[in-house]
């Protein structure tokens, strides 16, 4: 098999020194149009669902038998939408990078609509105040990233394997970069 | 060393590649209805694997069936000029 | 399709799309079916006492207790796209305080195979009823209803809620006698 990737390295080559400029340059537009397509893919469901971050991986298993590390989540955001109890919600917590997937348990809305919640991953034993900032005893509506309303399993567990070895990560997007850039059909 | 054949003929391709699609298609196809009728979507997963292993095994190594059809090339004119033997592969990928 | 690489690749883009759209038959197939059942509540035993929350602020606030009768069959709710069943057992009420509160008192998983016909006598709740404040002496008013989170296979997450609630009353008085 190494040796037929590597003919058809060889071939990749041969085939960019017969490009003419304008060939090259198609290569170039057509990468930058997968990049931008999804970008653009991204901020679109960014608007579509109001949340920041609309797809997420789950990282933990804080929530198995449910979700599992590498499960995809699809995420919405609606403001007017109110937060009930038993949903699972995606928060983020001061001095911490990560998101949180965790599920409601337990919710106080005062009569102007203000709402301070308390969550709990099904997995845990206690409830999240140990993960909450120090003195935090509540989440509000201004910490919630997302609600979890649509579940696809495994798909994510591509980004899990390259964000714990960034140096697959690299090599793949890189291959993948020449091959578009070379590759001519 | 090892000088194991890989290629298919015209032919053999778009052969190997109607079975390819026919043979997962249908064992989706089949998977689907089986597993609505059980309810268990597990067992679709499964029988789209084995169609996929099966579609793998027949239709991935260049069996015989797939080169039966040989393109009859010309025989170079000028006996003389030695570089003909790099141009075949090219010349298939068009 | 001229190398085993580019047939490998094929196959394997092929094999993915096909699982994708039978995925995308099975969720179609069960995403309108109605998953709405009753489920029978009953408090047995009801209290209520004022503590300190040390969990929370530290202040004295109404710690309710309760033990409850649960029953309910779930078999029809499962189908080949569900996973899981989160029950949650919600009590809620209203207090001078806030217009709405919501308090999970006990949860379970069930998996998809395991016993979904429960009958559960004089439970204990799992998790503590803190109110928020001082609402639960005296309020006659706080339903309690079981509802559902259903995790599919893939597709979308809804919780229900049961048919059926119950509602009951805290009595007037602090007690004091431990439980």
């Amino acid at each position: 098999m190494g040796l037929g990737e590597l003919l058809q390295f060889d071939e990749m080559l041969r085939d960019f020194n017969r490009m003419n400029k304008r060939q090259s340059l198609y290569q170039i537009l057509s990468f930058a149009m997968i990049v931008s397509s999804a970008l653009m893919i991204w901020k679109g469901l960014m608007v579509v669902t109001g949340s920041e971050s609309p797809i997420v991986v789950v990282l933990s298993g804080s929530m198995e038998p449910a979700f599992h590390r590498g499960d995809l989540l699809f995420l919405t955001n609606y403001k007017e939408e109110p937060v009930r109890v038993g949903e699972i919600v995606v928060f983020k917590v001061e001095g911490r990078d990560i998101p949180i997937v965790h599920r409601v348990v337990k919710l106080h809305e005062k009569e102007d609509g203000s709402v301070k919640f308390l969550t709990k991953g099904d997995n845990n034993n206690v409830d999240d105040r140990g993960l909450y900032a120090p003195g935090q005893l509540w989440l509000t509506k201004k910490d919630i990233v997302g609600r979890a309303r649509g579940f696809l399993p495994y798909v994510g567990i591509i980004t899990i394997f390259m964000n714990e070895y960034p140096k697959v990560k690299w090599a793949i997007l890189s291959i993948l970069a020449i091959f578009v850039l070379l590759h001519r059909e | 060393m090892f000088n194991i054949q890989t290629h298919m003929d015209y032919e053999g391709q778009h052969k190997a590649e109607k079975f390819s699609r026919f043979i997962i298609t249908l064992f989706g196809i089949v998977g689907l209805i089986w597993g609505a009728i059980i309810q268990q979507f597990s067992q679709t997963v499964y029988i789209l694997g084995a169609g996929f292993l099966l579609a793998s095994i027949i239709t991935i190594p260049p069996w015989p069936i797939y080169r039966r059809h040989p393109l009859n090339w010309q025989k170079p004119r000028n006996i003389e000029l030695p570089a003909s033997s790099g141009d075949e592969g090219k010349k298939k990928k068009k | 399709m001229h190398t085993v690489l580019t047939r490998g690749n094929a196959t394997v883009a092929y094999s993915l799309s096909v699982l994708a759209c039978l995925t995308f038959c099975c969720f179609l197939s069960t995403v309108f079916l109605d998953s709405r059942t009753t489920a029978h509540v009953n408090t047995v035993k009801v209290l209520v006492k004022n503590v300190p929350d040390y969990g929370a602020s530290r202040e004295k606030h109404d710690l309710g207790f309760l033990t409850f009768d649960l029953e309910t069959n779930l078999t029809s709710l499962f189908n080949w796209n569900v996973k899981q069943l989160f029950l949650y057992l919600t009590a809620e009420y209203k207090t001078p305080d806030s217009v709405l509160n919501q308090v999970v008192l006990w949860d379970k998983i069930i998996l998809r195979g395991e016993n979904s016909a429960l009958d559960f006598k004089n439970m204990n709740t799992k998790y503590y009823f803190w109110d928020d404040g001082n609402g639960l002496k005296n309020n006659k008013n706080v339903s309690l209803y079981l509802s559902w989170n259903i995790i599919p296979n893939a597709g979308l997450l809804p919780t229900i809620r049961s048919l059926g609630s119950h509602i009951f009353k805290f009595p007037a008085e602090y007690s004091i006698a431990s439980v």
